[in-house]
């Protein structure tokens, strides 16, 4: 636990979790991992932000919740990507790649 | 599935979603636990990494957007807690509430009955009432001619359709029961088309009904149908006798049709073409023209047509039509008076509403005082974060709560207020129709609930700023015993209003009530009392002949001379209370055009008629038997006639002539006193009385006996008297004098018995103010008191102490209050209609009685002060 953690940027949140979940249902815990492990320890979810964003999206209709056995039988709860929130996760990745190969062309011109 | 949905679906599940999270989060700890190896460092490093769970849950909820709920039901929750917990308070402020709120639900309930109401007719703005003008005469809806209705029916564009009614046509019901004289209503075919009202059973008016021929057909009231054919549903068809004539009942209207102008028990069609054919047909102004709007016609087109329409009639026809005008007003506006009724109820709304801002001075003070209580709270709740708004609110939400129960408890006491008004509003027929409309409706609803709200703000807004400002600092460093708010600069204020507004009812009430009783004692200037009254009219084709009527109440006369119990007996074309004026001229002076000739109450009278009324004769002589048709034409004038048309002259022997068909001069042979003509405190009027012998007899007559004893006991007697000499002549308002005066006047008594009882209202709500502000302050002082004592302050001492600061508050407040009650005679004069009174021994006796109460309020709680036992004060921390 002595790694560096750093934020995730500023809404960004949202996306990371809808990517995460295109994978498959995935309960808060696991979504945090995921995202932590797949961005080589850099990016850590922090809970306090976590999971108020998930019932955002729950609100939005993008993800649904329900209740199932983990890995190591475990009662949890699964989050899953509704056809919604698929839309969504493609909307929110193409404007996300626009800014990024923008910011990409500034940074290279300059 | 809808955001919407889903944000209301999680309000109803908050429960488990706060379950749900809660477990997320275990799982969660866990799981991190045991990546980090299981190990209590790895709990605890995975506790501390989440960080402040409780606020995760909070951030959660919120995204959920119901924090502003959750708020309020948290305030209210505390709001309900605080009043559960102060029982006494609780109930003070919502009972003193509840009263405002009934008080004022209650005249509000007559505003919405008579003035916001519309008639039980189709699309009631649209049915209006064509009424006859005439400013010289004062009359703003008279009645109309049958030629006049005939050719505006025809010439106007504004009206669908128009109808004539008769309103007052009295017909005698035989048969099957007892003879019965029943007030009907003769109406063209077109009436109840042109209302859109139809029939309960049966039908209403065919066209061409009302054409000689077809026209007996009758219609009843629902309340006639019940009572005299026992609610029979085969009634339709039936025969009935009205005046002697077969009637076929075709229809019965329902309960709901009432024209509260006027109260017919059945209508008949009214046939024109073939009356009053004669010369006289334009004065014969004898109905009530309805007509409805044409659609995309408004009231005012209506208005301008119909008065051009006059205009022509009184340039073709100057003789009879000059001065005369036509207007159209809508059935509502002519059903009830609104210029009469509205000052009234303006004055009572007033009144209660005084009442309601008294109400809410004390709730006020309460809170103020409470909230005092309550600074130590406050300041640590603020001390801790809460914001200003957030303490306000949460004191507007008690307050909120206070109206929510005070209102709750208010409706209830308004619903039974109600049916009070409404058993009072029965001082006559007429009223009593029109206090049907009187109900818990809608508008009384929602201005009960707005009422409550505006009060909620009234009384809560002012305690909660004031609290709200509370430093936390210095209250909590003073222990919270003696914090600014104790100084109660606020309170007396408030208590100060109160006293004054108070002092503004109780005046502004006992004017009003001191008018009605100097009207009261005032003199009639004829014995009331003990008269019998009843009218006669011949309108049987038998008595068309003048001769004929006068034989006829001639025999009737002698008749009720000989009963045994009856002082005097007499006949005349009026009574004091629906006497007529008239234009008249006095010979030798010049000649004036009819408009402008002075105007005098005239009767004609049997010589009887002066001693059945009492009516003191001053100089001259009275009327005799002799003064009949073959004698010299003479008359009585009263005192006031003299006055004014003979000022410092001897008028008998003088000769004056009554602008009526018998164009002859009378010689002035007697004076005598005035006469009240009609109730109600009008400056005296000339009068003149004529032999009715001398001139041919009218077919309305009023009989009067003057009776030994009960009055009442008479009518038979006197039905009988009339019915030996024509035993089908019907016999119309038997009623005595003395109870007429009851049903025109019983609105006085009852308005002012409300006013009354605000007035009274409003002082013990004072009294309970200032009561509540010395015993406040004497409680905060208990301790100072304990010292002066022991430092040899006697208990007069203590009582002036206190006392003296509560008068002088009150006496601040009453000279405020007897300020502003200053114009109140003025104001009353300007609105009320022939309002007048000797005011002096109000604006002496109203201050009186407000202080003494007031002395009574504060002395309870400075005697208490008085009896502080020091050793107790000084103990009491």
């Amino acid at each position: 636990m002595g790694t560096r953690r750093t934020e995730i940027p500023p809404g960004t949140l949202d996306m990371l979790i809808l990517k995460t979940l295109s994978r498959g249902p995935a309960h808060g815990y696991g979504i945090a991992e995921h995202i932590h492990q797949m961005s080589e320890d850099v990016l850590d979810v922090e809970e306090g932000s976590l999971y108020p964003a998930l019932q955002r999206l729950l609100i939005q209709g993008w993800v649904s919740a329900e209740w199932g056995q983990s890995a190591n039988n475990r009662r949890a709860r699964f989050y899953q990507l509704t056809k919604a929130g698929r839309k969504q996760l493609d909307r929110e990745l193409s404007e996300f790649n626009r800014v990024i190969r923008a910011i990409g062309r500034v940074i290279q011109t300059a | 599935m809808s955001k919407l949905w889903r944000k209301l679906l999680f309000v109803m599940r908050r429960g488990r979603f706060e379950r749900d999270l809660e477990d997320e989060i275990r799982l969660h700890v866990d799981m991190k636990t045991e990546a980090g190896g299981g190990t209590d460092d790895a709990r605890y490093a995975a506790r501390r990494q989440f960080g402040n769970t409780l606020l995760l849950r909070e951030t959660s909820r919120e995204v959920w957007g119901w924090v502003w709920l959750e708020t309020l039901l948290q305030d209210l929750r505390y709001g309900a807690r605080m009043l559960r917990k102060n029982p006494g308070f609780t109930f003070v402020v919502t009972a003193t509430l509840a009263l405002g709120i009934a008080v004022n639900s209650s005249i509000f309930s007559l505003i919405s009955g008579w003035l916001l109401k519309k008639p039980a007719v189709a699309d009631p703005d649209r049915a209006v009432a064509v009424v006859a003008t005439n400013p010289a005469r004062a009359l703003e809806r008279g009645r109309i001619s049958a030629v006049d209705f005939l050719a505006w029916r025809e010439a106007n564009h504004a009206f669908a359709d128009l109808a004539a009614a008769d309103p007052y046509h009295d017909f005698s019901l035989t048969g099957a029961g007892e003879p019965e004289r029943l007030t009907g209503m003769r109406v063209t075919a077109t009436y109840f088309r042109v209302l859109g009202v139809s029939a309960f059973l049966g039908r209403t008016f065919l066209p061409g009904e009302d054409q000689a021929g077809r026209d007996h057909v009758v219609i009843l009231t629902y309340g006639l149908w019940q009572r005299r054919f026992a609610s029979d549903p085969n009634v339709i068809g039936r025969t009935v006798a009205l005046d002697g004539e077969e009637y076929v009942v075709i229809g019965v209207m329902p309960a709901s049709f009432r024209q509260v102008a006027f109260l017919p028990r059945l209508w008949t069609p009214l046939v024109l073409a073939s009356e009053n054919p004669g010369p006289h047909a334009r004065d014969a102004r004898d109905f009530v023209l309805f007509g409805r709007l044409r659609s995309g016609i408004d009231l005012q087109r209506a208005r301008a047509e119909m008065s051009t329409l006059a205009h022509r009639a009184e340039q073709s026809y100057p003789a009879s039509e000059k001065g005369w005008g036509a207007n159209v007003m809508t059935l509502q506006e002519y059903g009830i008076e609104e210029d009469v009724i509205r000052p009234g109820l303006m004055l009572l709304m007033t009144a209660v509403a005084l009442v309601l801002v008294i109400a809410c001075a004390n709730i006020a003070n309460l809170l103020l005082a409470r909230a005092a209580k309550r600074q130590q709270e406050i300041a640590i709740r603020t001390a801790l974060g809460a914001g200003r708004v957030r303490v306000i609110r949460q004191l507007l939400v008690e307050s909120l709560l206070i109206a929510l129960i005070g209102g709750g408890c208010g409706l209830v006491a308004a619903y039974w207020g109600i049916s009070i008004l409404r058993g009072m509003l029965n001082f006559n027929e007429y009223v009593g129709a029109i206090a049907t409309n009187v109900t818990l409706d809608q508008n009384v609803l929602a201005f009960t609930c707005l009422a409550s709200m505006g009060a909620a703000l009234l009384f809560g807004l002012a305690p909660a700023i004031r609290v709200s400002r509370t430093d936390p600092q210095s209250t909590l460093r003073q222990g919270g015993r003696t914090g600014d708010l104790s100084r109660g600069w606020g309170r007396n204020v408030l208590v100060g209003g109160e006293i004054a507004l108070a002092m503004v009812l109780v005046t502004g009430a006992g004017l009003i009530i001191k008018a009605t009783a100097e009207e009261l004692r005032a003199d009639f200037g004829y014995d009331p009392k003990q008269v019998l009254t009843a009218a006669v009219s011949l309108t049987n084709a038998r008595y068309h002949e003048p001769a004929r009527r006068t034989a006829f109440f001639q025999s009737v006369l002698e008749r009720l001379q000989g009963l045994p119990g009856v002082e005097a007996a007499g006949i005349a074309n009026a009574m004091p209370f629906n006497a007529e004026k008239r234009t008249f001229s006095i010979q030798g002076q010049p000649a004036v055009p009819a408009a402008e000739r002075p105007k005098a109450r005239y009767f004609r009278v049997s010589p009887g008629q002066f001693r059945v009324l009492s009516i003191p004769l001053i100089r001259g002589r009275a009327i005799r038997e002799s003064d009949n048709a073959r004698a010299p034409r003479v008359a009585i004038v009263n005192r006031v006639f003299v006055e004014r048309f003979f000022p410092g002259q001897n008028p008998l022997g003088r000769y004056i002539r009554i602008d009526l068909d018998a164009p002859d001069w009378s010689q002035i042979v007697g004076i005598v006193g005035n006469i009240k003509a009609f109730f109600g405190p009008k400056e005296d009027d000339a009068q003149v009385y004529e032999p009715y012998l001398q001139t041919p007899t009218e077919p309305e007559m009023w009989l009067a006996v003057r009776a030994a004893g009960d009055p009442n006991l008479m009518a038979r007697a006197l039905r009988s008297a009339v019915w030996s000499v024509d035993p089908d002549q019907p016999i119309a308002s038997v009623r005595t004098i003395s109870r007429l005066i009851d049903d025109l006047e019983g609105g006085d008594y009852q308005f002012d018995a409300l006013l009354g009882i605000f007035g009274v209202m409003a002082l013990l709500l004072a009294a309970v103010g200032i009561y509540g502000v010395i015993s406040y302050s004497v409680a905060q002082r208990t301790h100072e008191i304990g010292i002066r004592m022991a430092l040899g302050a006697h208990r007069a001492d203590v009582l002036r102490l206190v006392m003296g600061k509560g008068m002088l508050l009150a006496l601040v407040s009453a000279a405020v209050g007897l300020a502003a009650a200053a114009p109140l005679p003025g104001l009353f004069a300007a609105i009320l209609q022939g309002f007048r009174v000797h005011s002096l021994a109000i604006f002496l006796c109203v201050p009186l009685l407000l202080l003494s109460v007031v002395l009574i309020a504060i002395y309870i709680p400075a005697s208490r002060a008085a009896r502080i036992d020091p050793m107790e004060a000084l103990r009491y921390e």
